[in-house]
C-alpha cells in the first residue's frame, strides 16, 4: 500500500502544481465555467476518489 | 439587524458547543471516538480565514485561494508514512507536540524550548485573526463599521473557559478528550452547512456568475492562473506551505495525534477531509464573483455576510455570521490548548521545577490557557486593523514551517544532529522574523519603515539578494525554509551525533514514590501496575514516559535524575551486546553444523543399509538361480553319460529338466520384472474396467488350476478405475500363482468397492502362513514353498506403486488384499516406499 500511496503522491503533486501557464486555460468553458476552476475541482475529486479507493479497505 | 438578537444567539450557540462537549464526554462517548469524528475534527483546519478570507483572497486574487487547500489534501495522501510513525512515537513516548518530538529525537535542551516560544510567537497573531474575523462579523450585521467593539473579548473569556473545562480536566494533556473532539467536528459540520447553504441560496437566487463576468474585462484575470514565473512560484509554494502547516500546526497535531484513538481512523479522514474541503470550496468562487459584481465597494472579506443582506434573507446571514464563529472559535480552543501545554510543558514547569511549585503546574497550564486568549485579544485590540486576514495567516503558516526541516529530517533521516536541527531552526526564525514579522510590523506602524527597506539594497527584507517581484510571502516562505534546510542538512554533516539520551536506572518503589508526588496514585497504581514485571531499566524509561506526558520531556528528565542512576555506558554497553550477539551467532551456528552432522550420518546409515540390502539381493538371485542350474547341469550330464538308460527313467529326467528350466524362467521373468520396476518405468494410466482384468487374470491362470485340480471361483463388482493395467494384472497373476501353489481344492477371487477404492481379496484353503512368517512374508526371496520369493515381494511394490495397499488377512488359509485408488492419486511411478 505504501508504494500505491507513494504514487497516488506524486500523482496529485505533479496535477496540482503543474505549470498552469503552458496551457491555454477560456475564462468561459463548459456550462459557462472557467476551464481553470473546472479543471481543479475535477483533478481534486479524481484525488479524492482514488484515495477512497486505496485506503477503503484495511 | 439587533445587536441584542445577534448577541444573544451568539452565546446561545457558545452554549451549545459546551453542551455538545458535554455529550461527547458522556453518552456521545462512542460517536467521539468514531472515525467520522476524527475526519470531521481534523477540519479544525478551516478556520474564520477559510470562510471568510477565502472569499476575499478570491475576489481579489482569483484562484490562488484553493492552494491553501491542495497542500493538505497532499500530506494525507502520505498517512502511511507521516501520521502512522507518529502515531506510533506519540503513543510509545506521550508526544503532545512537535516540540516535545524534537526534544526527544534531539536531546538537545534548548530545542523545546525555542520551538515552544516561537510557534506562541507565530501563531498569536493568528489567533488574533479569529477574534477579529468574530468581532467583525458582529459589528458588520449591526451595520457598524467602527470601531471594533469588545464584542471579542466575552468570546475569548467563554472560549478560554471552554478550553479549561474540556481541555485541562486532568494534568495528562495526552490523554483524550472526547468532549472537546466531537465539539470541534460538530463546529466543522456546522461551518461546512453554514457555507454550502449561503452559497446554494445565492447562486439560486442569482443564478450563475459565470457569464456575468465575461462582460467585465477587469473580473477576468480572477478566473486564470497566476502570471509569469512568478506567479508560478507563488502558487507552488503557496501549496507546499499550507501541506506543512497542515502537519506542524500545534491544533493539527493535538487532533490528528493526541486526540486519536485509532490509526485505521486515517483511512477514512484520507479522502474524506480533502472531500470536505472541496465541499467547502465549492462556493467560494462564486460568491466571490458575486460580490465583486453587486457590491464592488464592499469588504470582500465580509461577502459571506455581505451577500445575504443584499438579497434581504437575513437568517441567512445569521446562519453565515455562526458559520464564521465556528469557524473561528473552534481554531481558537484547539490551538489555545495546544499553546497553553507548550508553554506548560517547555517554558513553565522546568521554572516551576526550579521554584519547587510543579504541584501547581496544572492551575498554571490553565492560567496560560487564559494568556494566551488575553494575549491573542490584545494583539487583535493593537494590531487588528493593520492586517488582511489573508496575510497575517500566512505569515503564521510560514512560522509553524520552520519545524519543517528538523521535523522531517528527524523523522526520516538517522544522520539528522542536535547541532544541525537548532542551527536550521534559529536560521530560519531569524529570516521569517527578517523578511515577514518585522516587516508587518512596520506596515502597521510599530517599527521605523526601516524594516520595510532594510540596511541595503540586496538585503531589502522583501527582496533578499536583489530579488523583485516576488510576493511577500512567497519570498519569505522560500529564503527562510531554504536557509533553514541548508543548515539542518549542512550542520548535520559536519557534526557527529551523541547518543539519544544517557539511558537511566532506578528502584521500582522509588520511581513509584516520584510519580505519586508528581501525578498522584492514580499515575502511581498505573506504573506499577504496568512495572512489575519491567526490568529496572525499562521501569525508568516508563516513568519517564509516563512524566513527559505531563510536565514535558525536559522537566521528566529532571525529576528523574533525583532517583535513577546511569546505565553503565553505552560504550561498555554496545560491546557487552555485540559479545552477547556473537556468542548467540556462534551457538546457533554449532547448532546448525550439529544438526547437519546427524544428518549425513542418517544418510550414510540408510546408503550402506541400501548397499547391504542390493548384496543380499545379488547373493539370494546368485543363489536361486544357482539351484535349478545345478540341477539342470547334473540332469544334463546323467543323459549324456547314460545313453543306454531305460526309456522310462529317461523320462522322468527330462521332466525333471523341463521343470527346472520353467522354474528358471519363471525365476528370470519376475527378476526382470523387478528390475524394470526399480529402474522407473512411468505409469500408463488409462481407463481400466477391472473386473475385465480380474476375468482375464483367472483366465490365465485356468491350466494351472486345472492341471493341479484346484477349484477356481469369483465374486466379482463392476468397478472403473483410472490405473495402469499391466501393473493389475501382474499383481493379480503373482496372488493367484501364489494361491495356487498353497491351496489344496479351491481358490477365490473377490473384487467389490469401499469407499472410492477397488478392493481384491485372493483366498485359499492352504495351510496359511505361519505366524512367525506373517511379518516377513513381503520381504524378497522369503518363500516357504518352493516359489521364487519374489511373488508377494514385487506384487506390494506395485500396488504401492498405483497408490494402493496390500496385506494379508487373519483367518484360516491365506487371504491377501489389496487396494486400488479409483483415480491414481498417490502414485510413485518407480521407488516404491
Amino acid at each position: 500500500m505504501k508504494e500505491k500511496a507513494f504514487a497516488l503522491f506524486f500523482l496529485a503533486l505533479g496535477l496540482f502544481t503543474m505549470p498552469l501557464e503552458l496551457f491555454p486555460w477560456a475564462p468561459k468553458g463548459p456550462w459557462g465555467l472557467p476551464t481553470l476552476y473546472l479543471y481543479f475541482f475535477l483533478v481534486w475529486g479524481l484525488v479524492i476518489l482514488l484515495a477512497y479507493l486505496l485506503y477503503r479497505k484495511p | 439587524m439587533s445587536a441584542v438578537w445577534v448577541l444573544l444567539i451568539l452565546f446561545l450557540y457558545l452554549a451549545s458547543l459546551f453542551l455538545v462537549a458535554l455529550w461527547g464526554e458522556g453518552r456521545g462517548r462512542t460517536l467521539a471516538q468514531s472515525a467520522h469524528a476524527y475526519a470531521f475534527s481534523l477540519a479544525v483546519y478551516a478556520t474564520a480565514w477559510t470562510f471568510f478570507g477565502s472569499v476575499g483572497r478570491a475576489a481579489t486574487e482569483g484562484m490562488s485561494f484553493l492552494s491553501i487547500y491542495l497542500g493538505p489534501t497532499l500530506v494525507l495522501l502520505l498517512w502511511p508514512f507521516l501520521h502512522e510513525k507518529l502515531l506510533s512515537l506519540a503513543r510509545a513516548h506521550r508526544l503532545t507536540s512537535w516540540a516535545d518530538f524534537l526534544y526527544l529525537r534531539f536531546g538537545h535542551d534548548l530545542l523545546g524550548p525555542l520551538a515552544a516560544g516561537f510557534l506562541v510567537v507565530g501563531l498569536l497573531p493568528y489567533l488574533a485573526l479569529q477574534l477579529k474575523a468574530i468581532a467583525q462579523a458582529f459589528l458588520f450585521l449591526r451595520g457598524e463599521e467602527e470601531p471594533l467593539t469588545d464584542i471579542a473579548l466575552p468570546t475569548a473569556l467563554l472560549l478560554a473557559l471552554f478550553a479549561i473545562l474540556f481541555g485541562t480536566r486532568r494534568l495528562d494533556p495526552s490523554e483524550r478528550h472526547q468532549g472537546l473532539v466531537l465539539a470541534v467536528a460538530f463546529e466543522s459540520f456546522v461551518k461546512l452547512l453554514a457555507l454550502l447553504l449561503v452559497g446554494g441560496v445565492v447562486l439560486w437566487q442569482l443564478g450563475n456568475p459565470f457569464p456575468q463576468v465575461q462582460n467585465r474585462p477587469e473580473l477576468l484575470p480572477l478566473l486564470l492562473p497566476p502570471e509569469g514565473l512568478a506567479g508560478y512560484l507563488e502558487w507552488a509554494s503557496l501549496v507546499v506551505l499550507s501541506g506543512l502547516a497542515f502537519l506542524f500546526l500545534p491544533r493539527q497535531f493535538h487532533v490528528s495525534v493526541v486526540e486519536n484513538t485509532d490509526p485505521q481512523h486515517l483511512r477514512l479522514a484520507a479522502w474524506a477531509f480533502p472531500l470536505y474541503l472541496l465541499l467547502i470550496n465549492l462556493p467560494v468562487l462564486p460568491l466571490a464573483l458575486f460580490g465583486r459584481l453587486l457590491l464592488p465597494e464592499g469588504n470582500p472579506d465580509l461577502y459571506v455576510l455581505a451577500l445575504p443582506l443584499e438579497l434581504g434573507n437575513a437568517p441567512l446571514a445569521l446562519l453565515a455570521f455562526l458559520g464564521g464563529v465556528s469557524a473561528a472559535t473552534a481554531m481558537v480552543v484547539v490551538e489555545g490548548l495546544a499553546l497553553s501545554i507548550l508553554i506548560s510543558n517547555h517554558l513553565l514547569s522546568p521554572l516551576l521545577l526550579r521554584f519547587r511549585a510543579l504541584g501547581s503546574l496544572l492551575l498554571w497550564r490553565r492560567i496560560s490557557i487564559l494568556a494566551v486568549m488575553l494575549l491573542a485579544y490584545l494583539y487583535f485590540r493593537l494590531a487588528g486593523e493593520a492586517y488582511a486576514l489573508v496575510a497575517m495567516g500566512l505569515i503564521s503558516f510560514v512560522a509553524v514551517a520552520q519545524l519543517a526541516p528538523a521535523g522531517l529530517l528527524g523523522l526520516f533521516w538517522k544522520g539528522a544532529t542536535p547541532q544541525g536541527a537548532l542551527a536550521g531552526l534559529l536560521g530560519g526564525i531569524v529570516i521569517w522574523a527578517y523578511t515577514l514579522f518585522l516587516p508587518a510590523l512596520a506596515r502597521s506602524g510599530w517599527l521605523s519603515p526601516f524594516f520595510l527597506e532594510g540596511p541595503h539594497p540586496l538585503l531589502r527584507p522583501e527582496g533578499l539578494l536583489g530579488i523583485r517581484g516576488l510576493d511577500p510571502v512567497t519570498h519569505g516562505f522560500l529564503t527562510s525554509l531554504t536557509l533553514n534546510l541548508a543548515l539542518t542538512l549542512g550542520v548535520s554533516l559536519f557534526t557527529r551525533r551523541k547518543p539519544l539520551q544517557e539511558e537511566r536506572t532506578g528502584e521500582v518503589e522509588e520511581l513509584a514514590a516520584l510519580l505519586r508526588r508528581v501525578l498522584g496514585p492514580e499515575a502511581e497504581k498505573a506504573f506499577r501496575r504496568q512495572a512489575h514485571t519491567l526490568p529496572d531499566r525499562e521501569a525508568a524509561g516508563l516513568a519517564e514516559t509516563l512524566l513527559a506526558g505531563s510536565v514535558g520531556p525536559a522537566t521528566a528528565k529532571l525529576l528523574l535524575l533525583s532517583v535513577t542512576r546511569e546505565v553503565p555506558p553505552e560504550a561498555l554497553r554496545e560491546e557487552v551486546e555485540e559479545a552477547a550477539r556473537e556468542s548467540w551467532e556462534l551457538r546457533a551456528y554449532a547448532q546448525a553444523l550439529e544438526e547437519a552432522r546427524k544428518e549425513l550420518a542418517e544418510a550414510y546409515e540408510r546408503l550402506k543399509a541400501l548397499d547391504q540390502a542390493k548384496d543380499e539381493l545379488l547373493a539370494a538371485v546368485s543363489h536361486e538361480l544357482k539351484t535349478p542350474l545345478t540341477a539342470v547341469r547334473s540332469l544334463a550330464e546323467i543323459l549324456e553319460a547314460n545313453p543306454d538308460l531305460p526309456e522310462e527313467e529317461r523320462g522322468r529326467f527330462v521332466s525333471l529338466l523341463a521343470k527346472e528350466t520353467a522354474r528358471l524362467s519363471r525365476l528370470v521373468e519376475e527378476i526382470l520384472a523387478y528390475t524394470r520396476f526399480q529402474a522407473g518405468v512411468p505409469l500408463a494410466r488409462s481407463p481400466t474396467d477391472l473386473r475385465a482384468l480380474a476375468e482375464e487374470a483367472l483366465a490365465l491362470v485356468e491350466p494351472l488350476a486345472r492341471e493341479r485340480g484346484i477349484t477356481m471361483d469369483s465374486h466379482l463388482a463392476g468397478v472403473q478405475a483410472l490405473t495402469d493395467r499391466d501393473r493389475v494384472l501382474q499383481v493379480l497373476l503373482n496372488l493367484l500363482h501364489n494361491a495356487l501353489r498353497h491351496a489344496r481344492s479351491r481358490v477365490r477371487l473377490e473384487l467389490t468397492l469401499t469407499n472410492r477404492e477397488a478392493l481384491f481379496r485372493v483366498f485359499d484353503d492352504g495351510p496359511g502362513v505361519p505366524p512367525q512368517a506373517r511379518a516377513r512374508v513381503f520381504e524378497p526371496f522369503q518363500s516357504f514353498s518352493g516359489g521364487t520369493g519374489l511373488g508377494l515381494f514385487l506384487a506390494r511394490r506395485l500396488v504401492e506403486s498405483l497408490g494402493g495397499r496390500i496385506w494379508l488377512e487373519e483367518g484360516e488359509g491365506a487371504s491377501f488384499a489389496f487396494t486400488l485408488p479409483l483415480g491414481v492419486e498417490h502414485e510413485d511411478s518407480g521407488g516404491g516406499r
